[in-house]
């Protein structure tokens, strides 16, 4: 059972303190769900828990140890990484593409096995874009894209999967697609954390919320107890409409709010 | 190298020399005629024109030289020039010296002639020397220009006498083949002044004999596989030949050198119409005599 | 096609190219006497032309040649541009710069090879102010703006020597060099120049994953594993070694490390990491090509190699960036 958690972690961006004295864990099987307005250090927290940054104070541990103490290919053997905003930078055929994800488990001149394009074209095919194979990376859409890098982080066969925004730009087709790879993955034991804007995904799929507010943790826990009324108006001065349907409870914002103080 | 005198700004004493200078050029009506009078106040403004004048005018007459007058890569008279006067080319430096003849060359800045011309002194362009003809010329020029007709006509006819010497002494028949390589391939190209001291030694050119063009140069190969008699390379050290065996960095000319005659000629013998040329064609001549005894 | 069919071709090539550099050239030696030279025996002066005058130039076109390739491949999959050249990061003028120094002072006279251990030193001290600038964990804009200052300050240096050179002739021996070429190289600038290009060849051939990596942005490469800092300071390395000691040697010959890769890439299937070796034999073959073609073009004398790399690699540059700038948005 792997557990990456953050102990009072204090990270700084230059001058600036992004986030400050947060505290939070996501184990195996796990669908955290990190939100909060924009500039709220959502994104700077991913990357402390992913390595990509040291905190300046505080630690980040995986299974108790410390995430700097543990080898630079462990860790990324272990957790998989899927930055915001993914880029391809060359027109590489989308196959070679999700087999980078393969490379944290190859020996230093090793070159892709079988094994490996055997992993690879599951995960394509789990995110049903095994037709694209050949096809050059910089020809694709949005959804696809943003498919082919998922695919690319599943290859990596990570414990904890950390996703920055990864339905930002899609159409909800794609948005709904992406979530529901992503839950399976938490109901197949691995430990998922996402970062999202769209409050309504983020009730609807993830089991728990961890709500970030100017680089503090405003609340963790359900949806139910962390988006409350009171809290959407101090945190994101919005007012939400909730409901239920088909046995699961929805939040909708709705109007804005302007601030009581 | 030495350093040469810098230009110091005007002081009351320039400045009143100055002043007397423009007075001048306001009285003086311009006079398209040489004067009988010799020039007083002469500035050369070209390495070989530094030469002849020193070999040529007395002291006192020459206002400035350049400043390679004392360096002895360029100039066969270093010595005899320290003490004088050098400008650096520029107009500034040769103004306040009031000058009545500027001498340049071919290649002297066009622009800080013109200007000179401009100002209203009389500037004089000595031609490239391209033969041991231009030599003579240009040396007899030169001694009209400074009032010295006889000193350069007596320094000519020594000149021929050293020349028709060294003819005098080249045997009949093949004559031996000598390869000048400078780096880069650069050398004697037929048509030049080198060219023709070469042959006046009694060699026949290896780039003459490829008929190169007067801008042509010579590969390294040629040198392997054509007959090549003799080897000549510039001297830069002005050392003696056998050290200057040493300074020759690739082997291939190296190996070259080793098993025939060869020889370093410093550069300042032979690119200026002095009668140095006629060291060159001395130096030239001992080494065809080498050339020939080993055939 | 396979990796390996791809190398292999490639390296047919710079095989080929080898041997066309020693049996071509402005005298006309038949194969027969090249064979028997090459066995060790022959006439002396065709032993003199191989060895001696066409091995030294078929050594340092190849080791040259790779070297520019491979850093232009390395520099092109770090800095995530397909216009990058092992000059953009200012090692090759930097170099210049320091073998102009030694020209200025005279002491090519003292120490032939004091010409390509001055080029070696600025190099190095380029390396070091690029490093100084682009700090260890500063980004590829970083990196690119801190090249531009190198160059900057590097030209400016080399016309100050320029405009101050004790004599006409040291003027025209620096601008020959600098329009860079291979005439009258001998076997001791080969031992010189080639240890370090070697050093700096193997240790860009080590970057291939990390390249790869880099394709999908740093975040994503440091998750898997690529230790971003350790990168960067081989591709410094990498290049300053291999591509100043070329330019020591050599002079500035430039747009081979922009056009073999990107002649290449298709072949490689856009792989950053297998482009790298692909370049290295590429660039060798090419460099090859136009030193013999620089020494036969002109019957009376040599084309200076740079320049004939120049009249080749700038109109590919401007097709290139038209290129760019119609696929833009």
């Amino acid at each position: 059972m792997s557990r990456l958690a953050a102990d009072n972690v204090r990270v700084a961006l230059g001058a600036r303190i992004a986030v400050d004295g947060v505290s939070a864990a996501i184990e195996a099987g796990d669908f955290v769900g990190l939100i909060g307005p924009n500039g709220a250090g959502k994104t700077t927290l991913l990357r402390a828990l992913a390595g990509l940054v040291a905190p300046a104070a505080g630690a980040i541990t995986l299974d108790g140890r410390p995430l700097a103490a543990i080898g630079r290919d462990e860790r990324a053997r272990r957790i998989g990484y899927l930055p915001q905003d993914g880029t391809i930078h060359w027109a590489l055929p989308v196959t070679e593409v999700v087999l980078m994800g393969r490379l944290p488990h190859l020996g230093a001149w090793q070159r892709a096995a079988d094994n490996d394009r055997a992993i690879a074209a599951r995960a394509m095919a789990a995110l049903d874009i095994a037709d694209l194979a050949a096809r050059p990376a910089t020809r694709l859409s949005g959804g696809e894209k943003a498919r082919v890098l998922l695919a690319r982080a599943l290859a990596g066969e990570p414990q904890i999967l950390l996703a920055d925004e990864p339905v930002a730009g899609l159409d909800p087709y794609h948005r709904l697609e992406v979530m529901e790879h992503l839950a399976g993955l938490a109901a197949a034991g691995v430990g998922v954390v996402v970062v999202l804007h769209d409050l309504a995904l983020a009730a609807r799929f993830c089991r728990r919320l961890v709500l970030l507010d100017r680089g503090r943790v405003a609340a963790q826990g359900a949806p139910a107890e962390v988006l409350t009324p009171e809290r959407l108006a101090s945190v994101y001065r919005i007012e939400a409409v909730r409901g239920r349907h088909e046995e699961a409870d929805y939040v909708l914002p709705w109007r804005r709010v302007p601030p009581s103080r | 190298m030495h350093r040469p005198l810098a230009p110091r700004p005007l002081s009351p004493k320039g400045r009143g020399v100055f002043a007397a200078f423009l007075l001048t050029l306001l009285a003086a009506t311009p006079s398209a005629s040489q004067t009988s009078a010799k020039p007083q106040r002469i500035v050369s403004l070209n390495v070989c024109v530094d030469q002849l004048l020193l070999l040529m005018a007395e002291r006192r007459r020459i206002a400035a030289l350049t400043q390679f007058s004392t360096d002895p890569d360029f100039s066969n008279l270093s010595a005899a020039a320290r003490g004088l006067r050098q400008t650096h080319g520029r107009a500034e430096e040769i103004l306040p010296l009031a000058p009545d003849l500027v001498i340049g060359g071919e290649y002297t800045t066009t622009d800080t002639l013109t200007l000179l011309r401009r100002l209203g002194l009389r500037v004089e362009v000595m031609k490239l020397a391209n033969s041991l003809a231009d030599v003579r010329a240009n040396m007899l020029w030169v001694g009209r220009l400074v009032g010295e007709g006889e000193k350069a006509a007596a320094m000519v006819l020594a000149f021929d006498r050293r020349v028709a010497a060294v003819a005098a002494k080249i045997p009949p028949g093949r004559r031996p083949v000598v390869a000048f390589y400078n780096t880069s391939g650069y050398t004697a190209a037929p048509g030049t002044l080198a060219d023709d001291a070469i042959r006046a030694a009694g060699f026949d050119n290896l780039a003459a004999k490829l008929k190169l063009g007067s801008d042509g140069r010579l590969h390294l190969e040629w040198l392997a596989t054509h007959r090549v008699d003799a080897l000549l390379v510039v001297d830069t050290e002005g050392t003696s030949s056998s050290r200057a065996v040493e300074t020759v960095s690739h082997p291939a000319i190296r190996r070259l050198a080793a098993d025939r005659p060869f020889a370093a000629i410093p550069g300042r013998l032979w690119v200026c119409e002095t009668p140095f040329v006629a060291e060159a064609i001395e130096r030239l001549a001992r080494l065809r005599r080498d050339a020939r005894m080993r055939r | 096609m396979s990796r390996g069919a791809l190398f292999g071709a490639l390296g047919a090539l710079a095989v080929m190219a080898f041997a066309a550099s020693l049996a071509l050239g402005p005298v006309h030696v038949g194969l027969g006497d090249i064979l028997a030279a090459l066995s060790g025996g022959g006439r002396e002066e065709v032993r003199l032309i191989v060895f001696e005058i066409r091995l030294p130039r078929a050594l340092l076109a190849l080791a040259i040649g790779a070297a520019l390739g491979i850093s232009g491949a390395a520099l092109q999959g770090y800095l995530r541009n397909p216009l990058a050249e092992p000059g953009v990061i200012g090692v090759s003028a930097a170099g210049a710069l320091g073998a102009v120094v030694v020209f200025y002072f005279g002491l090519t006279q003292l120490f032939p090879l004091a010409l390509p251990l001055g080029g070696l030193a600025g190099a190095a001290i380029g390396v070091w102010l690029v490093h100084l600038l682009a700090g260890r964990g500063g980004s590829t804009a970083t990196l690119i703006l801190a090249g531009v200052a190198v160059n900057a300050l590097a030209g400016a240096l080399t016309a100050l020597a320029l405009s101050l050179a004790p004599s006409p002739f040291a003027t025209l021996e620096i601008i020959h060099w600098m329009l860079g070429g291979l005439t009258d190289r001998s076997m001791a600038h080969v031992w010189l120049a080639l240890p370090f290009i070697v050093a700096g060849c193997l240790i860009l051939a080590t970057l291939g994953r990390g390249l790869d990596a880099l394709t999908l942005g740093e975040d994503a490469a440091a998750s898997l594993g690529v230790d971003l800092p350790m990168l960067r300071l081989r591709v410094i390395l990498g290049t300053a070694l291999a591509v100043g000691a070329g330019t020591a040697v050599a002079g500035a010959i430039g747009f081979v490390g922009l056009v073999v890769p990107h002649l290449l890439r298709g072949a490689v299937r856009h792989r950053p990491g297998a482009l790298l070796v692909a370049s290295a034999l590429g660039g060798a073959a090419l460099t090859l090509v136009a030193d013999i073609a620089a020494r036969l073009i002109l019957t009376d004398r040599e084309i200076n190699l740079g320049v004939l790399t120049a009249i080749i690699g700038a109109p590919f540059f401007l097709a290139l960036v038209l290129q760019a700038r119609r696929s833009e948005p």
